[in-house]
């Protein structure tokens, strides 16, 4: 008797179990698909793609709404640093997505990490990452160069580019929505407002806003910095240094292009020329005193093979160019 | 009476100052004469044309015509207001030259006016510099700065003869509204106050840089006031300047509202609402007690800057005040432009500087102005304040944009000279002359002021040359002269090299060495244009890449599509579209905009490296901007992201209009022994279409050495027509009709009946 009822016990159980098996089995129709999906992408914007998931939901004839996916390599032990830059533009191209279509039907955006489906990775030949991909409707990719992929070389990988890319390819405009940068306004913010406490109450310790020495320095430095090509610099992000079969170079052979090793130089070198040259005019007003010969002649020593450094970079830079210091 | 004169030092002193301006003068006339001798006077470049152009139209229609002129010719079928988008400063100096040298009976040609007009203002803008640097320092330095300001090659790149540009009067404007302005703040006269807006006025009339005026003035006054420097001569001076400078400024048709309406002008208005502020409160505080005055100071205060604040915040986002432009915004976040307009990425003037070029442009003085900086802020009084902020404003701005090294070259030359006459009034001085009062109180002080007493002692020290106490002995002062006047010298042989090789081109005659060193002159562009003038109809529309606009206009006299005003960016997109598109789409594209010429410029034979094909790229990427769907820059690359002529380019670049008519034809030329036909001396590569036929266009014309190309666009019925036999042709004899009508009575007879003249066509 005990044994009956074990056994119905078990076979109820068997056909529970059967039944949930066949529920997640029913996946296969399309309204269902649809609806799972929708669920999935509205937490986040995206979907996470497994092995199972993308053959569920990506790889099937009957898809009749098109992906765009992205295959990436997010766990830091693959160290991708790029991975992640890309993926903060591309959670923030799916939102906006989302925010103009609402939850469309006609497009899903998908993420696959190698970790988690790196037989997808196989399967579509991939062996770069981070790779946007487009997938079309009803179509079934088998290799990676079937399909349209995002240039990131040359358009980049900014939100704005991917919403381009994706609205050349579906159809569907949208607009790049940002989450607007509270962090740094705030902070900002909350410097300047304990900055004027601390000025308030402690105004005998910022006396060095009054001193012009330092306002002096700032400036020079602030001078050098510019005409040494900081800006430059800062807007084209050149190497430090250049490193080919002849060695190291830390000048850049064209007038048009420099290395940051090479501001640095320029930098210090017109720098201590101008250290120099104060020296000789302080000295020329001071009072006798038996150092003041040594110390001029030595700056103007100092300052004329500085400045003959400077002229032969220089020179080594422009080709044909015919004057030269000392040096 | 001889010996009066020569006794009186401020005589000599004076006619010294005077003679060395002139030489300055004449140097910087001379070194900027180049271009003339080498080839000959004539205008350079691109924008110079039009404003050549301009300033005939004006010479020749008088100045109201000038204002109200709506100029046809250019940017078809829109055309261009050119009254309302100009400053007319330029055209009216050279017109007013013209018209007093013409009232003198000294006849000259408006051109040559145009040429020479840039060199004469530099000795203008020398002087201005003296005037400047010895209102801030001394009259030495102001010497010395303007000689440097003469022949530095920053500035001679704007302004040798034959640039007949806005900048060339700009900078003296520039130069002489900051003198007016530091001597009004150091006089509090509503006399200068009132000069300064004037010359502020021909500055706003001549270049759109006066928005650094606008900005730097009320910079100054506001940093002025938070160093607690406010004075009655501060407050006389910019209530009076920015009034008078405002209403005046709205005068130019160009500038208009703009002063009051957009975000560059709202500091100055700021500071000017600051000011009255400040002012009442001192006022008030003279009236009432010190307790009182802090509280009210400090409400006012308070409630002053946030009102201003909110109130410039809320006027741009309800849009009566617009943001900033978008050429003004680059400067700002110098990412802006790179990301957002390409037609300001795509002009090599609006990149950021490297170190080359400020020691190019500037040479010594980059290296010796921080010097002059030092002593300006060891030693500051209220002018010098504004020229600390000058050079650090200026100095931020060249390195963000190339061009911008126009604004800085003027102070840096300030600065040196200020350096230099530091030298060499320490250095220089004779024995009996050199004072080095060391009075007890100057023992006192602390080293800061060391510099500066001791210039005070100096200005008295030919009445205490009693202490006769050398701090250095004579050679060793020789050492620092001689070395300094080294460095003078070689700053003297770069300008000059710099502006004999880098600035005297004129870009529309090329000039190129044979391996005998023989100077051989390439004049294409003038043979083009001079062929259009001659052979096309008087209304004939050119289409062309919009570099060359102005040029088409101004030697052509043509109707152009696009020039260098670049207004329309569509309009500019729509021909880049042509250019990328296949021959039968750029066919619709041209039919639909009454093209009738194509000119395109081809460096492949002589190895001219701007021509179009380099600046294709630049034409996908405006193209795209505008038709995203039509044209992809990708597909102008090859699989490895590669632009490339020969065989291995993309297919969609070796079909594109503009490849084929760069190439057409090419394929066939050999140009030397060595090299396979069809070899392209630009690219180095064969190129890789090469037998190909046109059949919606024409060659024209080809000059030379192939450097210009023009093309006919041919009508719908010329081509694509099926061949009838003779056989077959209907041909309907029209029916004779005899008129009853005696001879004289005809009516409908012109006289001397223009014939249609056919287009020349010659193929090279």
């Amino acid at each position: 008797m005990k044994f009956v009822i074990f056994l119905l016990f078990l076979s109820i159980f068997a056909l529970k179990y059967a039944d949930t098996f066949r529920k997640e089995k029913n996946v296969g129709s399309l309204h269902e698909k649809i609806a799972s999906l929708k669920e999935i992408s509205m937490k986040k914007g995206i979907v996470k793609l497994n092995n199972v998931k993308y053959k569920d939901y990506v790889d099937c004839s009957t898809r009749n709404y098109s992906f765009i996916i992205m295959f990436t390599a997010l766990e830091p032990h693959r160290q991708c640093s790029i991975c992640k830059a890309v993926y903060d533009e591309y959670i923030i191209a799916a939102k906006s997505f989302q925010i103009t279509h609402g939850l469309s039907d006609k497009l899903f955006f998908g993420i696959i990490d190698f970790d988690e489906g790196s037989k997808i990775f196989q399967n579509l030949q991939i062996n770069t990452a981070p790779l946007i991909v487009y997938f079309p409707s009803k179509r079934i990719v088998k290799k990676i160069n079937d399909v349209q992929t995002l240039d990131m070389q040359r358009v980049g990988f900014s939100a704005e580019a991917i919403t381009r890319w994706t609205a050349d390819k579906t159809g569907l405009e949208f607009k790049v929505f940002r989450p607007p940068n509270y962090i740094s306004t705030l902070c900002l913010l909350l410097m300047f407002f304990v900055g004027s406490i601390v000025m308030y109450f402690k105004q005998e310790n910022f006396e060095f806003l009054q001193n012009r020495t330092l306002w002096a320095v700032i400036t020079i430095s602030f001078c050098l910095m510019m005409i040494s090509g900081q800006m430059w610099n800062h807007i084209r992000g050149p190497p430090f240094y250049h490193r080919s079969s002849n060695g190291i170079s830390y000048i850049h052979g064209s007038s048009q292009g420099q290395f940051i090793s090479e501001t640095y130089l320029i930098f210090m070198l017109n720098g201590c020329f101008a250290a120099c040259i104060i020296t000789i005019i302080e000295n020329g007003y001071s009072k006798d005193n038996t150092g003041s010969k040594i110390t001029t002649t030595a700056a103007t020593i100092f300052a004329v093979l500085l400045f003959s450094a400077i002229l032969s970079v220089f020179k080594a830079k422009a080709g044909g160019y015919p004057y030269r210091g000392l040096l | 009476m001889w010996e009066n004169i020569i006794d009186n030092p401020t005589g000599w002193k004076k006619l010294i100052i005077f003679v060395i301006l002139l030489l300055a003068w004449i140097a910087g006339f001379s070194s900027r004469l180049f271009a003339v001798i080498r080839f000959e006077s004539i205008i350079h470049e691109f924008d110079p044309w039009f404003n050549y152009r301009a300033t005939a139209y004006m010479v020749e229609h008088g100045f109201y015509k000038f204002l109200n002129w709506f100029d046809e010719r250019a940017w078809y079928p829109l055309g261009r207001i050119v009254g309302g988008t100009v400053y007319p400063g330029l055209m009216i100096t050279s017109g007013s030259i013209h018209y007093i040298l013409h009232s003198l009976n000294i006849p000259i040609h408006i051109r040559d006016i145009c040429v020479f007009l840039a060199p004469v203002f530099s000795g203008f803008t020398s002087i201005a510099t003296y005037f400047l640097t010895k209102e801030l320092w001394s009259e030495g330095a102001g010497l010395f700065a303007a000689c440097f300001i003469a022949i530095v090659p920053g500035y001679i790149s704007r302004s040798v003869a034959g640039s007949y540009d806005n900048e060339g009067i700009a900078i003296f404007a520039l130069q002489f509204t900051y003198y007016l302005w530091v001597k009004s703040v150091s006089t509090g006269s509503v006399l200068w106050s009132t000069l300064t807006a004037l010359s502020y006025f021909y500055m706003v009339s001549a270049w759109g840089g006066y928005v650094f005026i606008t900005n730097l003035i009320p910079l100054h006054v506001f940093v002025l006031l938070l160093m607690g420097r406010y004075s009655h001569r501060l407050f006389v001076s910019y209530t009076v300047f920015y009034i008078l400078g405002l209403v005046m400024s709205m005068q130019i048709p160009f500038v208009g509202f703009q002063p009051i309406r957009t975000s560059e002008h709202m500091a100055a208005l700021g500071v000017f609402a600051l000011m009255i502020i400040v002012a009442a409160l001192k006022y008030i505080s003279s009236k009432i007690t010190k307790a009182e005055f802090t509280f009210l100071f400090k409400l006012g205060m308070v409630v002053a800057a946030t009102t201003v604040f909110l109130i410039v915040v809320i006027l741009t986002y309800s849009g009566v005040v617009a943001p900033w432009s978008g050429r003004f915004y680059s400067l700002w976040d110098t990412t802006y432009a790179k990301i957002h307009i390409p037609i300001i990425a795509s002009v090599s003037e609006h990149q950021p500087t490297t170190w080359f070029s400020f020691f190019f442009d500037l040479h010594m003085l980059v290296s010796m102005f921080p010097v002059g900086l030092w002593y300006c802020l060891k030693d500051l009084t209220d002018t010098r304040v504004f020229v600390v902020l000058y050079v650090i404003s200026a100095v931020y701005f060249a390195g963000v944009m190339v061009r911008l090294m126009l604004t800085l070259t003027p102070v840096v030359c300030v600065l040196s000279g200020i350096a230099f006459s530091l030298i060499f009034d320490c250095h220089m001085k004779e024995e009996d002359t050199i004072c080095k009062e060391i009075d007890a109180e100057i023992e006192k002080k602390k080293t800061v002021e060391k510099v500066k007493s001791s210039r005070k002692s100096r200005s008295s020290d030919i009445q205490r040359n009693d202490a006769n106490i050398d701090s250095l002995g004579v050679n060793f002062k020789c050492i620092v002269i001689v070395s300094a006047v080294l460095i003078l010298m070689l700053f003297a042989a770069h300008c000059t090299w710099v502006t004999s090789n880098a600035y005297s081109s004129p870009s529309i005659v090329l000039a190129s060495h044979s391996s005998d060193g023989s100077r051989q002159i390439l004049d294409d562009f003038r043979e083009a244009y001079f062929w259009l003038s001659r052979n096309t109809d008087s209304n004939a529309r050119i289409m062309s890449w919009w570099d060359y606009g102005y040029q088409i206009a101004g030697m052509a006299n043509r109707t152009t599509l696009v020039d260098n005003n670049t207004w329309n960016n569509s309009h500019i997109a729509l021909v880049g579209k042509a250019m990328a598109s296949t021959e039968s789409e750029a066919y619709n594209i041209m039919t639909s905009l009454d093209v009738d010429y194509v000119l395109i410029i081809f460096g492949g034979v002589i190895g001219y490296s701007g021509d179009d094909i380099n600046k294709f790229l630049w034409m996908v990427r405006i193209a795209e901007g505008e038709h995203p769907k039509d044209i992809r820059e990708g597909d102008y690359f090859t699989e490895r992201g590669e632009f490339r002529v020969d065989s291995e380019g993309s297919p969609v670049l070796l079909n594109c209009l503009m490849y084929k008519l760069s190439y057409y034809n090419f394929g066939e030329l050999k140009l030397d022994f060595r090299s396979p036909p069809g070899y392209d001396r630009t690219r180095n590569a064969v190129i890789g279409n090469k037998n190909f036929q046109l059949t919606y266009l024409e060659e024209a014309y080809t000059t030379e050495h192939w450097l210009v190309r023009i093309y006919r666009v041919k009508k719908p019925e010329e081509f694509n027509r099926p061949r009838v036999p003779v056989s077959n042709r209907k041909i309907s004899i029209p029916h004779t009709f005899v008129s009853k009508k005696t001879a004289n009575k005809k009516k409908g007879l012109i006289r001397d009946k223009p014939v249609k003249r056919k287009v020349q066509t010659m193929n090279s």
